[in-house]
């Protein structure tokens, strides 16, 4: 028993040292993983009233091959479909209508591995309502028409004065 | 990382292509401008430019590399209206046609857009319109200068940096050189190879895609470009207009053009002009359209004009742009820089610290001022702060604000001092207030129409008997 003791003294003793370095071997990996390089992602706008934005993506180190964003409607992403492949860094979304959009990118590195996806990135398409818009086109018709009418009237008057008055 | 990593030309073959034409350009600017010694010859080319090359210095300014790259980037965006309402800016030039003709006659002696106001309106109103003026000049020249940037980029890959410097120093070289003649006579050449250029690039994008399949691709993808209700775009309609017309009844590259046209020629130069400008945009902005029939990642807004031409026609449409943009530029960039320095000299230099200042001295300080604006447009350019359009559109609000002054000023003798500074001031801080509530596509219209109903009503309410015969101030004796 003593022996066993010593034994298990020392066995407790490696325990007690082995364990925690085990432990730290099978966790190091585990904050180095969760700080694995992935790229950054984001948007011109989170509220596109126009239909268009603009998406910006990067990643700090690494050597990238390609990049791959993805657009999905669902925000588990269940119907994403690939928007972009290749070397870019932007890519300009236009003519959308209203709804909701999301998006991620993941990097494709020179070594073959691929980085982890990136944040999510949503925007909301809401454009203007059509009372707004025709309002608007209302007033500009007038400020021009008012103005080609001021042109129009005042090189008339100009032209039917006699010189000499 | 650039946000483009795709370009078409190699950047060696862009560098000789760009050293080529500012070789060319500089040689012109000596040749043009060799024989203007006297200041009223460097400033405003003797009052005798012609018809033919009026309505080209005309059209050719008109024809921005704004006109060529934020014509597909507001197509891009905002469909077919995009494309409409940027060929809408035409109609600035048709109406400053009558007001080119007025112009000339009320003030057979004026330099700048600033004297009018200065003589119609007095002094405040004077200050308040050298300010928008000024401000609107910058946001110009700086979107110029990012054109020259994005474009090289976009094309060959060349540092957005290196691109935008050497070709604002090559426009700077040459204007200062050649004065402006030099400005209009290259105006002359930069139009020739605009047009022909684009009528090369339209006729090769629908032989190789065709309609039908941009049609579907659009449809299928982007389905808000094909519609005529986007609402974005219903109102960026009359703001477009209104925009194109503050621009131009404001701008003292227009009314420099009107003071050196010799005597009949502005209103004919002005409306030929304006009906050949008319279809640049739809040509430009339809290129943007074959985008997503291509599959052709557009990385910024404003690059997409050079991408799809190059991406669609290789080798031979990267070159075409990249003539053809840079003329586009170039004939602007000169026009801005001469009548900009002469705004800053005449009505700032000369009118506020220098009243004594001989002929020789003024031509000097026109030289030296249009290097300072070229530095300071270069370090307004570095940081690229904003896509091309929203930067211009920013100084919309400001511009569109003058309308109804110059305007009702050349025509209404009861139009008075305080409302026309009243109407400019709240014009723009409204405009300015729609720019950042709604958008970019309203910020015009808004300053526009503040301004227009603070002008009917304070003539209407304290009407003034203005004196034409003020306007006709002696020039001055240098």
């Amino acid at each position: 028993m003593p022996q066993s003791s010593r034994h298990s003294g020392r066995f407790s003793l490696t325990l007690r040292v082995a364990v925690p370095a085990v432990l730290a071997l099978f966790l190091l990996p585990v904050p180095i993983l969760a700080e694995a390089p992935k790229p950054h992602l984001e948007s011109t706008t989170d509220l596109a009233r126009a239909g268009y934005f603009q998406l910006r993506w990067s990643l700090d180190e690494g050597e990238v091959d390609h990049f791959r964003l993805e657009e999905a409607t669902e925000e588990d992403f269940s119907d994403a479909q690939v928007f972009y492949q290749g070397a870019d860094g932007a890519t300009v979304i236009s003519g959308r209508s209203n709804g909701t959009f999301h998006y991620r990118v993941r990097a494709q590195l020179d070594d073959g591995s691929q980085t982890d996806w990136s944040q999510t990135q949503s925007v909301e398409v809401r454009h203007h309502s059509i009372a707004q818009a025709f309002g608007i086109f209302t007033l500009g018709g007038v400020v021009f028409l008012a103005t080609a009418g001021v042109i129009a009237f005042g090189t008339r008057a100009n032209r039917i004065i006699p010189k000499d008055s | 990382m650039s946000i483009q990593e795709t370009a078409i030309l190699e950047p060696g073959v862009a560098w000789l292509l760009i050293a080529l034409f500012t070789a060319l350009y500089v040689g012109l600017g000596w040749y043009f401008g060799r024989k203007d010694k006297e200041l009223d010859q460097f400033v405003l080319a003797g009052r005798k430019v012609g018809l033919a090359v009026g309505t080209a210095t005309a059209m050719a300014t008109w024809v921005t590399s704004n006109t060529t790259m934020m014509a597909p980037q507001l197509a891009y965006q905002m469909g077919i209206w995009g494309m409409v309402g940027y060929s809408l800016g035409a109609v600035g030039l048709l109406l400053f046609a009558p007001l080119a003709k007025r112009i000339r006659t009320l003030m057979p002696h004026g330099y700048t857009s600033g004297d009018f106001v200065r003589l119609r309106y007095g002094n405040v109103a004077w200050r308040v319109f050298l300010g928008i003026s000024i401000f609107y000049s910058f946001g110009w020249l700086v979107s110029l200068g990012m054109a020259g940037g994005v474009l090289t980029h976009a094309l060959s890959g060349i540092p957005y940096w290196q691109g935008m410097t050497v070709i604002l120093a090559a426009c700077v070289a040459y204007t200062l050189i050649g004065g402006f003649r030099a400005v209009i006579g290259t105006d002359f050449i930069q139009s020739i190879l605009i047009l022909i250029g684009l009528v090369v690039l339209a006729w090769m994008v629908i032989g190789r895609i065709g309609f039908d399949e941009i049609h579907f691709s659009l449809e299928l993808e982007r389905p808000e470009l094909l519609t005529l209700m986007m609402p974005a775009a219903i109102m960026f309609l009359f703001n477009n207009l209104l925009f194109g017309m503050g621009e131009i009844f404001h701008s003292n590259v227009w009314w420099t053009r009107a003071y050196s046209f010799r005597e009949g020629v502005g209103l004919w130069a002005y409306l030929l002009a304006g009906l050949f400008w008319a279809p640049i945009p739809i040509v430009a902005g339809f290129i943007a359209l074959a985008g997503p029939a291509l599959g052709t990642n557009i990385p910024a807004a404003d690059m997409v004009g050079p991408i799809i031409s190059a991406e669609l026609l290789g080798l031979a449409g990267a070159i075409i742009v990249l003539i053809m943009v840079f003329a586009a530029l170039a004939s602007s960039l000169d026009s801005l820089l001469a009548a900009t320095a002469m705004l800053v000299v005449r009505d700032i230099y000369y009118r506020h610290l220098r009243p004594q200042a001989s002929a020789d001295h003024l031509r000097t300080a026109t030289k030296v001022t249009i290097l300072l604006l070229g530095v300071v447009t270069w370090l307004l350019c570095l940081p690229r702060i904003t896509t091309l359009a929203e930067l211009l559109h920013f100084t919309g609000a400001f511009v569109a604000s003058t309308i109804w002054p110059i305007a009702a000023g050349l025509y209404w003798r009861r139009t008075n001092r305080w409302g026309a500074t009243l109407a400019m001031v709240a014009g723009s801080a409204a405009g300015i207030t729609a720019y950042f509530q709604i958008g970019f596509y309203v910020g015009a219209l808004v300053g526009a129409a503040v301004s227009m109903v603070i002008v009917l009503l304070t003539t209407w309410l304290r009407p003034q008997e203005f004196d034409w015969e003020q306007l006709k101030e002696p020039p001055p004796k240098h």
